[in-house]
Formats: structure tokens, sequence, C-alpha cells
């Protein structure tokens, strides 16, 4: 497989996750979780990707979204933020990546030994 | 339907409508927030100059600039018809993880059905399995009509003490009989007891009917 179609697939799999954790520190619409996903690096969801996730999660119960007049803009803006659901769904997300990155971890650094002894 | 602003882009405008026409399989209320949820991260994403109430696009004020970053926009958002597809496909999620539960529901259900098939394959050495099941079932549906009568008529059904003209006593089944409470054995208990029953016979069949399937035939 080649590293771009690897990284693509890493990202799709990480994306529900990073909206989710986005979502529980503050209320956001859609261009402002792409530019903050930008800015941490390593996570650039496409433009395309981000509304098609955010509708299905919504669907979902996971988040909830409310349309908002923002003064600084001349259209309104779809605001999202978590549910009970959300959170509750979230939390057993990060648990689950706590202990995929430990075992990664753990593989890579035991490649690393064999690799760089 | 939704009506793009006439105010908004042309390439925006053609752009939506080409957009709705391949939203059609969602729900006329989802179709419609995701073309206002476009057109919103469109506009923003552009930086359109013009304030609300400004004079529209085709009046010639709005530089050529402005239609070139809607497009440049659109064009990370992909065709149409693709960036259609991206919510039809979530829904595509959706409804797998729903199928993929009524599926294993209905996967339950037909272990009897395929059971039931596979004895009646069998031939004469099945026979006697497919009798015992057939009259295991028989009970149960006879079971799961006492608990129906049972609701329908506490006081005449249940399982009753009965004498003869002799005066002798015996125990029999009463299906909205003549009302006893004093030779109602079980009482309340008929109820849920009859109810188990008819459960517990379609669970044993179940279970060895699944085991009949796990052997070659």
């Amino acid at each position: 497989m080649e590293l771009t179609a690897w990284r693509s697939q890493l990202r799709k799999g990480a994306a529900e996750l990073a909206v989710l954790a986005a979502l529980d520190r503050q209320e956001s619409y859609g261009i402002e979780l792409l530019e903050r996903f930008q800015s941490a690096g390593g996570l650039d969801l496409s433009e395309g990707s981000i509304y098609p996730l955010l509708n299905r999660l919504q669907k979902e119960g996971k988040i909830r979204g409310r349309w908002v007049e923002d003064p600084d803009a001349v259209h309104p803006r779809k605001y999202y933020t978590l549910t009970e659901g959300g959170r509750a769904l979230l939390a057993d997300m990060v648990d689950e990546w706590a202990q995929f990155e430990a075992g990664m971890r753990q593989i890579l650094s035991e490649e690393s030994g064999r690799v760089h002894p | 339907m939704y009506t793009p602003d006439a105010g908004s882009p042309a390439a925006l405008r053609g752009y939506l409508t080409d957009l709705e026409a391949a939203l059609d399989a969602l729900p006329p209320d989802e179709r419609r927030e995701i073309l206002l949820e476009t057109r919103s991260h469109v506009l923003e994403r552009a930086g359109r100059p013009l304030a609300a109430g400004a004079p529209s696009p085709e009046a010639g004020n709005v530089p050529d600039l402005h239609e070139s970053a809607v497009r440049a926009v659109l064009m990370e958002l992909g065709e149409p018809a693709s960036y259609a597809r991206r919510f039809l496909g979530e829904e595509a999620g959706i409804q797998h993880d729903a199928g993929a539960a009524a599926a294993s529901t209905s996967r339950r259900a037909s272990v009897v059905l395929h059971g039931l098939a596979r004895l009646g394959d069998g031939g004469w050495p099945t026979l006697p399995l497919l009798l015992l099941v057939a009259a295991g079932y028989g009970l149960a549906g006879l079971f799961a009509v006492f608990f129906i009568a049972e609701l329908v008529d506490p006081a005449g059904t249940g399982l009753m003490i009965g004498r003869t003209a002799n005066g002798l006593r015996y125990i029999h089944l009463a299906v909205s009989g003549e009302p006893d409470p004093q030779g109602d054995v079980l009482g309340v208990w008929f109820a849920p007891l009859v109810l188990l029953l008819a459960i517990a016979i379609h669970l044993g069949i179940r279970a060895v009917l699944r085991r009949t399937l796990r052997r070659p035939s």
C-alpha cells in the first residue's frame, strides 16, 4: 500500500474522534474545525469530507447543530456542539485510542530496537 | 425546493442546483440544510467582499476575482455528484449498521426455518426428530393460547382442581371455563409459567436445530 493511501485511511479513521474532541472543547462551525485541524498538523481533513461527517454525526445524535447569525459574517453559520450521547462516545473512543496508541508505541519501539540495535 | 438567492455568484448557484439534484435521495429538510451549509461555506471561504444589501454580482460590481475564488472553493469540494455521494455514503454507513443489526436478528430467526428444512430433507432417519419438533411447537403454541386466555379471563383459566360426580378430584387445564378461584392451583403464577414454558420449548428446539445445521448435510 502506498504511503498516500495509507495516510488517507489513517486520517479517515481518526476523523470522527478528532471532530468529537474538538467540539467537546467549544462549539464550532465547519470552517473553524478545518482551520483547527490544519493548525494542529497531521490531520488535514478535506473540505469535502468535513460536512458529510458532521451531517452523519448529527443524524446519529452525537452532535447537534444550530444556525447563528454572526455579526461578523454576511451569512449565517451552522455551529455544532456535542450531545450527551456524543460525550459518552468520545469518552469511549479516547479510551480506545489510548490503548491503541500504547500498543503501537510498544510495537514500534520493539521494531526500532530490532532495526537499530 | 431550495432556491439559491440571486445574489450568489453564478458558479455557486449552478453548483447548488446540481448538488440538490444529486441529493434527491435524502429527505427535503436534510437536503436543504446541506445546501445552506454548502453555500455558507463557499461564500466564507471565497472571502465574499459584499456586505448584506450590497449590489449583486450580476450588476458587475464584484471583481472577477470573487467569482474565481468561488470556483476554487468549489473545486476543493469536488464535483456536485461526487460531493453528494459523500453524504449518501455516510447515509449508507448508517443504514449498513442498522441493516447489520437487522440481518443478525433475521439470522437468529432463520435458524429454526433452516433447521426444519434440513430435517425435512433428511428423509426417514430425521422423521422422528421432525415429529418431535412439530409436537414441541404444538405444545408451545398451546401454552401461548393458555397465556392469552389467562390474560383475557383470569378467573376462568388456569390449572384447576375439579371434582367428578363420584367426588373424585382431578386436575385439569381450564380455558375460559367456570370461574373457580378456590380450585385454581397456580393462581397468578399460571400466566408467567405457561409463557416461560413456551419460550423454553422454542429455545430448546432452536438449540437442537442449530446442532443439526452444524452437521454436514
